[in-house]
């Protein structure tokens, strides 16, 4: 019975080699897929989620490429597994967006050693090995500080700016493509401008929440609050509500400027509120970004870019104000970008 | 025949006084040394700041402090508490009454504690196994509701009474404060004053024991994960009404703060011993040395090796006075 059994088991799994075979012969006789691997840093953000969905969707359209993710869950181990997955597997390209440029290095290593083509995205490899797409949030973050600043001089000029930061100390490029350019965004207006508190938010918006409230304590004249990214921004705008503040007439902030990061659906429904103080945000482009980045990849499979040559191409992010970006051109933002149905009009007026 | 469960021997009760006078001994040093650093420490604002962000924490801890005792625990209060929170927004969003929704959120905590309880007790899986698997699946839970919902959160579109549990003032106090301390205060009367203070501590000592003696341990051990899930749930939905939305990614550490305030409270990870109050004590302290540090500007890093630091140098001492 058992001897029955076992040779049962492997004619079976003969005859599924054999099947899986000759698949890829018939397969042949049409177009091959491409077969492209995606690491998002993260999945558990707006982001990044309708970046995968834009790439899936255009690398289908454009060039019948097929699109496997592995969520990067913001860890490099995560990542160093999902590339060696995607090496093994034999996929044509892969798309990195990863945490640490010198650990990018070693898996952009890896995968050209075994002649796959690998673009980063947003944080390049350290010794700037291969072709990668950046977003280019200095402008926008300075731009947000700058207009931040000359609002508030416009309101209040007699009361001095004083800049609280619910930051994201963990990661790097945080610092040189958010929190570090918005500051000079504000001091280009006011150099006396005072960055009088920054704490953590570790991207979460309870913590954010209980970081702001200890600011709001230890400096309650805190006028201009940036969060380094949406939870941060919402964290701390809950918080300020919770302490009687957060509030605006008509679009002029009473107390203090919230400015946040991403263009999230809750952070355009509170900056459209004309009673809420968050009132600027920067929107990335997760479509743009998506499209820019299968064009890369595709060029380095074709050979028509070098697949080890540093080249960066830039992408920038939309900045959006309430005074300056009116509501049906976010509305279509967020359409465009994040497939929302969301009536944003109708969200800001609660 | 009914085992003897007086709980405490002379020695180890005048040990547990001793513990205590030490915890508030440390509470009141850092409070005065908070004091002493920052001048915005001691006022009225910043110590209810202090008592919401620790309110969560000492919820939970008020059950899962007997759970330990009894020589179980949970890690899956973090993502419970998300997950509950991003439930409770979800329901409220689609159609169901906000106050239903709120108690449904309760219930869904429950559900996950009945889980525990279902395969620790039933299934005997170990407590560390159990609830760690129920908290990668609470984890993906959330992330998929939200996911469903369009998004990484539950945000927009949320009734306008969503807030209003988590945000209504009574007087000075915030109304969720009073509530969870009442709801702290029944747990305590339930810690001092009834069996099941008993019964955790007799299982804890050693369970064959209490087993042979007629306690229905299984019982014990199953209601106590139902009730960390429904505190869990509750803490779940009160933060999500403060925040204005349901998060996945709240939560995060929510099962080590609570193990944390518990241990530092004297409570012995094997079980048979602990301490209400010393939970109480314990998430106090971690509460104010957060707090006055974010009020001194100290970098987050540093923060979280002082953490570690009070945590083992407390237990250190604790094991130091059981010893004698």
């Amino acid at each position: 019975m058992k001897r029955a059994l076992t040779l049962a088991v492997v004619l079976v799994l003969g005859l599924l080699l054999l099947a899986n075979a000759f698949a890829g012969g018939q397969g042949d006789a049409g177009k091959k897929s491409l077969k492209i691997g995606k690491i998002p840093i993260t999945m558990q953000a707006n982001y990044h989620q309708a970046h995968v969905k834009h790439l899936i969707a255009y690398a289908k359209e454009k060039y019948n490429a097929d699109v496997t993710v592995i969520d990067g869950e913001f860890s490099t181990e995560a990542s160093v597994k999902g590339v060696e997955t995607f090496i093994a597997q034999g996929v044509n390209g892969i798309l990195l967006h990863s945490l640490d440029e010198k650990v990018n290095d070693q898996m952009v290593k890896a995968a050209r050693k075994a002649k796959i083509p690998i673009v980063t995205f947003y944080i390049p490899t350290f010794s700037r090995l291969v072709p990668h797409l950046q977003i280019n949030e200095a402008e926008t973050s300075f731009q947000m500080g700058k207009v931040a600043a000359l609002k508030w001089r416009e309101w209040y000029p007699n009361k001095p700016i004083k800049i609280g930061v619910i930051d994201y100390l963990t990661v790097e490029i945080v610092q040189k493509h958010r929190t570090g350019p918005f500051i000079a965004g504000v001091l280009s207006v006011d150099p006396t401008a005072q960055v009088v508190s920054k704490l953590e938010g570790s991207a979460n918006v309870q913590k954010a929440m209980a970081a702001m409230q200890d600011m709001l304590q230890a400096h309650p004249e805190v006028n201009l609050v940036y969060g380094a990214n949406a939870d941060h921004a919402l964290g701390a705008l809950a918080a300020l509500e919770n302490a009687g503040r957060g509030k605006a007439v008509n679009g002029k902030c009473l107390t203090e400027i919230v400015i946040g990061t991403d263009a999230t659906e809750g952070e355009l429904a509170k900056l459209y509120n004309p009673s809420s103080s968050f009132k600027i945000t920067q929107g990335l482009q997760p479509r743009v970004n998506a499209i820019a980045e299968m064009d890369l990849l595709y060029n380095c499979i074709t050979g028509a870019q070098n697949p080890d040559a540093w080249i960066q191409i830039d992408t920038f992010n939309k900045f959006i104000s309430y005074w300056d970006t009116p509501i049906e051109e976010a509305q279509k933002f967020i359409e465009d970008q994040y497939f929302t149905k969301l009536d944003l009009k109708s969200a800001a007026s609660k | 025949m009914q085992a003897d469960l007086t709980l405490k021997s002379g020695r180890r009760g005048a040990t547990l006084d001793i513990q205590l006078l030490i915890l508030v001994g440390i509470l009141v040093l850092v409070m005065a040394v908070s004091t002493a650093l920052t001048p915005r420490f001691l006022s009225y604002v910043n110590m209810i700041n202090v008592l919401m962000q620790v309110a969560m924490i000492m919820l939970t801890g008020s059950a899962a402090v007997l759970l330990m005792i009894a020589g179980a625990f949970d890690l899956s209060v973090g993502m419970v508490l998300a997950l509950t929170g991003v439930m409770y927004a979800f329901m409220s969003k689609n159609g169901i009454p906000t106050p239903l929704a709120l108690v449904l959120s309760i219930l869904i905590g429950s559900g996950f504690g009945l889980a525990n309880g279902a395969l620790v007790v039933g299934l005997k899986i170990t407590p560390v196994i159990a609830t760690l698997g129920t908290m990668y699946v609470a984890q993906g839970l959330a992330f998929i509701v939200a996911w469903i919902d369009g998004g990484a959160n539950v945000t927009t579109g949320l009734p306008r009474d969503f807030e209003v549990f988590g945000r209504t003032m009574v007087g000075p106090i915030p109304l969720f404060l009073l509530i969870v301390f009442a709801l702290i205060l029944i747990f305590y009367f339930l810690f001092a004053k009834t069996n099941l203070r008993k019964y955790a501590f007799a299982i804890g000592g050693n369970q064959t024991a209490a087993r042979l003696s007629g306690l229905k341990v299984g019982g014990v051990v199953l209601a106590l994960y139902v009730l960390v899930g429904t505190l869990t749930g509750f803490a779940g939905m009160t933060l999500a009404s403060r925040m204005g939305s349901g998060s996945p990614k709240v939560g995060t550490g929510f099962e080590f703060d609570v193990i944390v305030a518990i241990v530092l409270g004297g409570t012995s990870i094997y079980g048979g011993e602990g301490s209400f109050l010393g939970m109480i004590l314990g998430a106090l302290i971690i509460g104010f040395v957060g707090n006055t540090l974010n009020l001194l500007n100290v970098m987050f890093f540093y923060q979280t090796v002082l953490k570690g630091l009070i945590l083992v140098g407390a237990v250190l001492l604790m094991r130091q006075l059981r010893s004698r």
